[in-house]
């Protein structure tokens, strides 16, 4: 992922990235405000310099609850991320490598699945196991499993019949050790672009969640759920919902930006 | 014909896998169903009796047996949740109905917006030699897959509905008591619905047109002297569209998919918002039902959709 020349999209997305990564880490030991200090005199102040995203309806300043649900919808969605990541790379890289019975099974349910929309899936799962976040990791998780499975896959079956990986065993090495030595370093290339797709889904489906009031619950900030609380105030004050909402877009820009940036340096290479 | 009938069979078999997967979901679910209906100061008797009731005690294979005929029938149990009145308990079935016409609208109104929008304009970027309506194009596509459905129904609450008052946001009306007016407020959720996938569907439309306009009978066509735009909508359009087809079966699913949320962004009492509560509130025979029928809905358009497609192409057909 380091070596090979950056391209215009690999910079802006990353630069976009981590401004937001920059912010959530910084929430964690600093704010302007307090993110849950309420202040009557102070209620829906528009933005200017001492608050720059306004405040609220209970007086609170926006940034500094932005800044907070920055953090929990980045963390949130890199737990889903590594969750469906690790177990694609496990399921395709097996299924790809060995083929037979297994892997024809396998597709045909990853391929079921795939064909659905992913926060159709996401809610059954929330419907199964309950509301809350370490809920929201596991349905998303194996929400996303099956488009990396796909990914890492193809990419194993592309690799199996390759020269090295014939002589390697011819030479002996054991299974494990040429899928996982051998093959794994060789797909990441692809496999990076697939975690910056799924990073954004996941953003989009926890924000998603949490503004339909099934996600992370009260009194935890998050953008999703500061966008339905700011709905009942667009006529009064507008830019309370924009502030979650735009960073939400430039969140899944830039994810997607990185994306597009590593799959055309790929395509380079 | 032998591919229609195999079809059909693959049909039938899958929704039979998805009914046998939606009843085996919920019976693991923690917690027992009677006393959380009861409350803790339930006699034994009226446990045992509400669970006669429901058919609880019966054994899974019967149980599966009762609530599949029972979902063919329409007899789809009782919800958890509302009632009636005091005694009567609410069937599933009432709950749904009145609310699925108010999904289906939504649905129907997102797709026609969807299919009359992207498809001309798909057509006519392939066709452009314009640098800057290209770019803008790319550009404002890219942007409209990028906005959250929620955000963008927020949007369209904003500024069609606060600034330009074309609407008054929250205000729905009745499909019973005035369709007109429920008519026009429906336009407002549809748009929000359809952005996205009008982005997405006209850059499809635009790389398959691409495609064919390199072909042999676009070059004989120019050649010949026909006049571009007619080369565009008569030669082009019709071959361009053989894989939109299958692309629009999966629009239909997220059509679908984007109603659940924008159904509460605009505070439509449709499928979606009742599965929301239903969901929130633990009330499983309707999130049952609700995700087993949406499920089938989804599973069925790709059906038709494969069907189509071979319908449509004579080529496939002959294969």
């Amino acid at each position: 992922m380091i070596n090979g020349k950056p391209n215009k999209y690999l910079i802006v997305g990353s630069v976009m990235t981590g401004i937001v990564l920059l912010l959530a880490l910084i929430s964690v030991f600093w704010t302007p405000y307090a993110p849950t200090k309420m202040s009557a005199s102070e209620r829906f102040m528009h933005p200017t310099f001492t608050h720059i995203f306004g405040t609220d309806n209970f007086g609170r300043d926006i940034f500094s609850r932005v800044m907070k649900a920055i953090g929990t919808s980045f963390l949130i969605s890199v737990f889903v991320v590594t969750v469906s990541g690790l177990a694609g790379v496990l399921i395709g890289a097996v299924t790809g490598y060995f083929g037979g019975i297994v892997d024809t099974v396998v597709m045909r349910v990853v391929d079921a699945v795939n064909g659905f929309p992913s926060i159709l899936l996401a809610l059954v799962m929330i419907s199964l196991l309950g509301k809350g976040r370490w809920n929201i990791v596991i349905a998303l998780g194996i929400a996303f499993t099956p488009s990396f499975v796909r990914i890492v896959r193809g990419e194993f079956i592309r690799l199996r019949d390759a020269d090295y990986i014939v002589r390697a065993r011819l030479m002996g090495v054991n299974s494990v050790r040429i899928l996982f030595l051998h093959i794994l370093p060789n797909v990441f290339s692809v496999f990076w672009v697939s975690v910056m797709i799924g990073f954004n889904n996941a953003i989009l489906a926890e924000s998603g969640l949490s503004y339909l009031g099934i996600g992370v619950q009260a009194p935890d900030a998050t953008l999703g759920s500061m966008l339905s609380d700011a709905q009942g105030y667009l006529g009064t004050a507008p830019w309370y919902a924009l502030a979650p909402g735009l960073t939400i877009v430039w969140m899944v820009l830039g994810a997607a930006l990185m994306g597009e940036g590593i799959s055309r340096r790929n395509a380079v290479r | 014909m032998t591919y229609i009938i195999k079809k059909i069979a693959t049909l039938i078999i899958t929704l039979f896998l998805v009914s046998v997967l939606a009843f085996l979901a919920f019976q693991i679910i923690p917690g027992d169903v009677v006393t959380s209906i009861i409350g803790t100061e339930g006699t034994p008797e009226m446990e045992a009796a509400l669970r006669e009731e429901l058919g609880l005690n019966k054994p899974p294979v019967e149980r599966y047996l009762n609530w599949a005929g029972g979902v063919i029938k329409g007899d789809l149990g009782v919800s958890y949740r509302y009632s009636k009145s005091m005694n009567e308990m609410m069937p599933v079935a009432e709950l749904i109905g009145d609310k699925l016409p108010v999904t289906l609208w939504l649905a129907l109104f997102s797709l026609l917006l969807t299919i009359f929008i992207s498809i001309p304009v798909g057509i006519l970027w392939a066709g452009t030699k314009n640098k800057f309506l290209d770019g803008l194009l790319n550009g404002v596509t890219q942007v409209s897959m990028a906005i959250p459905a929620f955000f963008l129904g927020i949007l369209v609450t904003f500024i069609l509905g606060v600034v330009l008052k074309a609407f008054i946001p929250g205000a729905y009306v009745s499909y019973k008591k005035d369709f007109g007016a429920f008519l026009h407020y429906m336009i407002f959720p549809a748009i929000a619905i359809a952005i996205p996938k009008i982005g997405m569907t006209a850059r499809f439309m635009r790389n398959s047109a691409l495609t064919e306009i390199k072909s042999d009978y676009v070059r004989t066509a120019r050649s010949k002297g026909v006049e571009e735009k007619r080369i565009l909508f008569r030669h082009v359009l019709r071959n361009a569209l053989l894989p939109v087809v299958t692309f629009l079966g999966m629009i239909i699913a997220e059509v679908i998919a984007g109603s659940i949320v924008i159904e509460q962004v605009f505070a439509l009492p449709g499928i979606g918002r009742l599965l929301i509560s239903s969901i929130s509130t633990r009330d499983f025979p309707v999130t049952q039902i609700l995700i087993l029928y949406i499920t089938f809905v989804v599973i069925v358009v790709y059906f038709i959709v494969d069907v189509l497609y071979r319908v449509l192409d004579p080529r496939i057909r002959e294969e």
